[in-house]
């Protein structure tokens, strides 16, 4: 760029402060935005998959078994027979310490030891290998671990397991560097140990395995059925694809953050150039070519985009800081344990948020600095000559509008969850290309209105609006996207909490649930005391129990969880069919399985298909009788009944009761007495029917304040684009209210005209944002989330979230609008005037 | 705003959002440094705790005492061997088996509530081919614990087994082993057999380590075992035959703090005698430990003590290892005049260390000498422990 022109463009930027730090706050925040969700899903996605490779060290392949675990008598064979070397048994579980859920792998340190994981370097057998050995209840773990759970070396200390309390003892300290994340709340116990702390006696939560492809194969000949190698990368991809959906969402509403940033940009630079439409010319008429111009204006936007990206980096930094434990919290509370402590701060994706933040101004600084470049090397055109020309650009913004809007359309017939986002993309994009139309429509009558009933000063306000629509209608357009997405994601997410709502209230049917309190397993609930069910059955006042038990088993489409049922009373009732019809009930409780919504959408199975689980003694092939609405994991659910599941798995654990109570039965005195019955020794969860409907929607929205806090930063970055197109638009109007106010106006005339004129433009983006905000929710919820969740959703339109949006836009606008009004109304006419 | 205030205030708003970031992306803690392997005399010599001690001589009975000692801290099962194969190539071999207790056994066991891996018994192994016509050599480890069957010690009959390696009687011998080892493309699977029959050490199986009574350890070895069977090199099977050691020992404590190490040599002469001594090396003392002690043994079988005193040393030589940076003596002139016996003791391979949990030379060594003025060869192997911890 020429050096006169960057000098020329700096004082004019600097000469504009306000507009300045506007254009960087809307990029910032909208790159911010980006950048921390774009972060905080990477680190939850390096957590998972640390948490699998990270302990991997060397180990190549896991060997699974059936969901209670390994029989660790196939390891002493595989070692001791098969001469198989560099194996590791594992046994994983979970333990509470105040808050936090910890994870625990028992190890044989002493295989440990040829691998060299968890810091058992040869060498150490008379250190931390013969402690953890030889010392009840002995752990390893990482300094910072022991922080975090308040522990020092050497120190006994109390957690809980399935509910009953048990003392560990911190016995060694191992650095945790080479396993980065995964190391953090993490317990290294002996594997002995951990049999007796877990009680699973006997058991191994799988084998580590470092194998030749030639071992690979003659190793799988020698596997028992039900059982399974898988490699490691294998482990977390199923981990990733089962959170895929989640983090697909967060991208999407990144990206909306984004596109209002894009509008700010536009507004911005669009002003600048029709600001100094006379100096351009001037410039093209003293020589300047237009090459030079257009390079001048789209060297501001990208020095403007440049600061903001850098601040929005920063920014988006520190926002993803309090952002992953939103994305950790939700994703324990759908999917799996899951500790993400620390921020995965990948080059790419920094620097996806620089291209991101930069090719957005590109983008932005387009249209304006064509304009600029196409400006005539002659005195500036009469500003009406460029309100007319853009008229112009109005048929063609529409057509455009309205192209992709159809073309959003299409996007929906393939079938697939990035398409339907896709798909609300264009069409928020569409939407937001009519608003210039829709705006017209709108303003003309209004302004008629207004003049028939009020007169000349009333409508000056709405031509005020809509005389520089070139200018106004980015502004409307960024706030009515803004508001749209509040309402569809509004609508969205309370259309999803009544369908949840109302499931749980048919759902539940006991009339009392027990649990166990705490995580247990990654593959199997924990598990009831056994003489506890024995003893709730016979209590006086309980005319039935239902029973449950949570396992995950291979099938045809990889782990799948299986929800093993033992009906009671009124299950039945509990389980409503998509397709009501039929004897499928009668067929479950006859050997046939059914899937959940989700499940059968996922994998492409209904009534009538086959499903293939793995069960203990091999591969067996089950009917599927039908698919039941379940809203409670977007991975859904195999059910089975109890008598089925024990034919196929020796596993007679139960992880959770329901209690149905006889006709006039009391339900306090019961629940004492479960309670009593528990005894001392484990920690049950005893909820009446209506306490753990509250509990669940609780957690409901708790999984939903990520989207809250993401809609609240849309409507900031709206924010910001309403106010800067409101300081541009005032400013520019700065001599025709010097003219108003020459001719008599009070400066508290024109503060209400200013603001008229704002409410105005609020209320407009408002009923505009009405339409495009029912669109994206009808996209939302009838197809992103069937397609993301496998969920139906029934719909709810809560009236407050329409009127709080048209509510939230005329307020945002008038907020926006009160500095502009005050810096106006201060404003010596005649100095206003001596500016021309 | 001047604009060289903003120019000012452009370059610090991206300093702060560059170290920032550098900040956050800044390199994880260095891994903390790997521990240096342990040296074979700390693991002889920490506190015996709760063990059995080794107090008085005991006749040895077989083949009961081939079984496991669980009341004492340590024993181990060691074999090594000079072999040939078809064509005459020569094989250095080592198999040795070591049993620690992590903690002296609890008088009464809590049973019914313990996981079958609760255990204080551990197994290491130790498998070394000295491949000597190549000039290459290949040390192994392993360990397991004494739990499931995954390895442990059985008397009668005889069976020592840390996973699939395995030290077993041979049937209807009663002096005899089969060795069973392998892993990747290595492996030896040996049949022994007793030329003559064990001996005693030091005083009637008794082997004092140091003044304090206790300090000492049972200890009985097989001279010479003829020994035929076949070795894996890089996969490839080796039909080989030749002879071997086993020494057999046990004890609780066994070195003070006093000694640095020790150089053991076992060897096999062609007139069919055979000499072990065990060189106890002090800390800044030139002169041997006085518990030093070894044996020969006459063609017969008539064993005949040799006091610290009744073998001269000399180091002629030393090899460096590159590996770890430890020098170790390589090359001996051992004379015992009341045997009227000169002998030069080299190496078959000059890097035969094993740098594993326990770090320590072991090797095949050949022998060229005088008996009673006559010339007299052989062949045999050399221990060397406690030539540096850390490199």
């Amino acid at each position: 760029m020429n050096r006169a022109l960057a000098r020329l463009s700096r004082r004019y930027l600097a000469a504009h402060p306000l507009q300045l730090a506007l254009a960087v706050i809307g990029i910032g925040l909208g790159v911010a935005v980006a950048v921390a969700i774009a972060v905080a899903s990477e680190s939850a996605r390096t957590a998972m998959r640390l948490s699998v490779e990270g302990i991997a060290g060397p180990v190549t392949h896991r060997l699974w078994g059936p969901p209670q675990g390994i029989d660790e008598s196939l390891y002493v064979e595989l070692r001791t027979r098969h001469g198989l070397s560099l194996a590791a048994p594992v046994l994983e579980g979970f333990l509470r310490r105040g808050e936090r859920t910890v994870r625990v792998l028992g190890v044989d340190p002493l295989a440990e030891l040829e691998i060299g994981r968890f810091g058992f370097a040869v060498g150490e057998l008379d250190g931390g290998t013969s402690e953890l050995m030889t010392t009840p209840g002995a752990v390893a773990l990482t300094d910072a671990t022991a922080r975090a759970l308040e522990v020092e070396l050497g120190q006994r200390f109390a957690v809980e397991v399935a509910g009953r309390s048990r003392l560990l003892t911190a016995r060694a300290l191992f650095g945790g560097s080479a396993l980065g994340a995964a190391a953090e709340d993490l317990l290294v116990m002996d594997i002995g140990a951990a049999q007796e702390l877990f009680d699973q006696r006997g058991r191994l939560s799988w084998i580590d395995l470092t194998l030749e492809p030639a071992e690979l194969e003659s190793l799988g000949r020698l596997l028992p059925a039900g059982h399974k190698l898988e490699a490691v990368g294998a482990r977390s991809e199923t981990l990733e694809s089962i959170t895929r959906g989640f983090t697909l969402n967060l991208r999407a509403l990144s990206l909306l953050a984004l596109a209002v940033g894009a509008l700010l940009i536009y507004n911005t630079l669009s002003f600048s150039v029709v600001q100094r439409r006379g100096q351009l010319g001037a410039l093209r008429a003293l020589g300047a070519t237009r090459g030079q111009v257009f390079a001048m204006v789209m060297g501001e936007s990208l020095g403007v985009a440049a600061i903001g990206t850098a601040l929005g980096i920063g920014a988006g930094i520190l926002l993803a800081q309090g952002l992953v434990h939103l994305v950790a919290r939700t994703i324990n509370d759908l999917y799996f344990v899951l500790s993400v402590t620390r921020l995965d701060l990948d080059p790419a994706v920094l620097a996806q948020g620089v291209a991101l933040g930069l090719g957005v101004a590109v983008i932005a600084a387009m249209v304006p600095a064509l304009e600029a470049a196409n400006t005539r090397p002659q005195l500036a055109l009469a500003r009406s000559v460029i309100e007319q020309r853009s008229r112009r650009l109005l048929a063609w913004s529409s057509m455009l509008g309205l192209g992709l809007l159809a073309g959003g359309a299409l996007l929906l017939l393939p079938e697939g969850f990035v398409w339907a986002l896709a798909a609300v993309l264009l069409m928020m994009l569409g939407c937001a290309f009519l608003t210039p139309l829709a705006a017209a429509g709108i303003l003309v009558p209004v302004e008629r209105l207004l003049r028939r009933r009020f007169g000349l000063g009333a409508s000056l306000a709405a031509r005020g609006v809509s005389a520089a629509l070139s200018r106004t209608s980015p502004a409307i357009a960024a706030l009515s996207i803004a508001i749209a997405a509040a309402v569809g994601m509004g609508v969205m997410v309370e259309s999803f909490r009544a369908t949840v709502a109302d499931w749980l209230d048919y759902h539940l049917q006991a009339d009392a649930y027990v649990s166990v309190a705490g995580r247990y397993g990654t593959r199997q609930s924990a598990p009831l005391d056994p003489g506890l069910v024995a003893r709730v059955a016979a209590m006086p006042g309980v005319q039935g129990l239902a029973t449950w038990r949570g396992v995950e088993v291979d099938s045809q489409f990889g782990p799948s969880r299986l929800s093993v049922l033992g009906p009671g009373p009124r299950s039945r009732a509990g389980y409503r069919l998509l397709d009501p019809g039929g004897e499928a009930w009668e067929r479950f409780l006859n050997g046939a399985v059914l899937v959940s919504e989700s499940y059968g959408r996922r994998h492409g199975v209904g009534a009538g298909s086959d499903l293939v689980l793995v069960t203990a003694s091999g591969p067996r092939t089950f009917a599927v009788a039908g698919v039941y609405f379940d809203y409670g994991s977007d991975r859904g659910y195999v059910l089975m009944e109890r008598g089925q599941y024990l034919r196929h798995w020796p596993d007679s654990v139960i992880s959770a009761l329901g209690i149905y109570l006889e006709a006039g039965a009391e339900l306090g005195p019961l629940l004492d007495r479960v309670h009593a019955g528990a005894g001392e020794d484990q920690r049950i969860v005893v909820r009446s029917n209506r306490d753990l409907r509250e509990a669940s929607l609780r957690i409901f929205d708790r999984t939903f304040t990520i989207t809250r806090v993401l809609q609240l930063l849309a409507v900031a970055v709206a924010f910001v684009a309403v106010a800067s197109a409101l300081l541009a638009i005032q400013l520019e109007r700065a001599r025709e209210f010097a003219i108003l106010r020459a001719t008599g106006q009070t400066p508290a005339g024109l503060w209400a005209l200013v603001l008229a004129q704002t409410g105005l433009m609020g209320l407009v983006a408002g009923l505009l944002a009405l339409p495009s905000g029912g669109l994206l929710a009808v996209l939302l919820t009838d197809v992103v989330s069937v397609r993301s969740f496998g969920w139906t959703l029934h719909w709810q339109v809560p009236a407050g979230s329409v009127l709080g949006a048209l509510g939230l836009a005329v307020g945002a606008a008038l907020l926006a609008a009160v500095l502009p009004a005050r810096r106006l109304a201060r404003v010596p006419p005649a100095l206003a005037l001596r500016a021309e | 705003m001047k604009p060289r205030r903003r120019h000012w205030l452009v370059v610090s708003a991206l300093l702060a959002g560059g170290a920032l970031v550098v900040w956050l992306a800044r390199p994880p803690e260095p891994p903390t440094a790997a521990r240096p392997a342990l040296e074979p005399v700390s693991v002889l010599s920490a506190a015996g705790g709760d063990f059995a001690r080794v107090e008085r001589p005991r006749a040895f009975v077989f083949p009961d005492d081939h079984g496991a000692h669980r009341d004492f801290r340590h024993e181990w099962w060691y074999f090594t061997g000079n072999l040939h194969g078809p064509e005459g190539q020569p094989l250095g071999y080592q198999l040795t088996l070591f049993r620690f207790a992590l903690a002296a056994e609890p008088a009464a066991q809590v049973a019914g509530q313990r996981s079958a891996w609760a255990t204080r018994q551990v197994y290491m192994g130790h498998l070394a081919l000295a491949d000597i016509g190549s000039g290459r050599f290949f040390p192994l480890q392993r360990f397991a614990r004494e739990a499931l069957g995954l390895a442990g010690a059985e008397a009668d009959p005889l069976r020592v087994w840390l996973y699939d390696w395995e030290i077993a009687g041979l049937p209807g011998v009663e002096h005899g082993f089969r060795l069973r080892a392998r892993e990747g493309g290595l492996g030896v699977d040996l049949e022994l057999r007793a030329e003559k029959p064990p001996i005693a050490q030091g005083d009637a199986g008794v082997s004092r380590k140091g003044p304090e009574p206790g300090n000492a350890s049972h200890y009985y070895s097989y001279t010479r075992l003829a020994t035929r069977g076949t070795v894996w090199l890089d996969g490839q099977a080796r039909a080989v035959s030749g002879a071997s050691w086993m020494d057999r020992e046990w004890g609780s404590s066994a070195l003070g703090p006093d000694l640095a190490g020790w150089d053991w040599f076992a060897l096999q002469l062609e007139d069919g005698s055979e000499l072990m001594f065990y060189d106890l090396r002090r800390r800044g003392e030139p002169r041997r430990s006085p518990f030093s002690s070894g044996v020969w043994v006459a063609p017969a079988g008539r064993a005949v003590t040799l006091a610290p005193e009744a073998v001269e040393i000399e180091v002629r030589a030393h090899w460096t290892s590159p590996r770890t940076g430890v020098r170790y003596p390589s090359r001996w002139r051992l004379a015992v005049p009341e045997l009227a016996l000169e002998l030069d003791i080299r190496p078959r391979l000059a890097d035969q260390e094993l740098d594993l949990a326990v770090r320590y030379w072991e090797g095949a060594v050949a022998v060229e000498g005088e008996r009673a003025a006559g010339p007299v060869s052989g062949v045999g192997y050399v221990e060397l422990a406690g030539y540096g911890a850390s490199p």
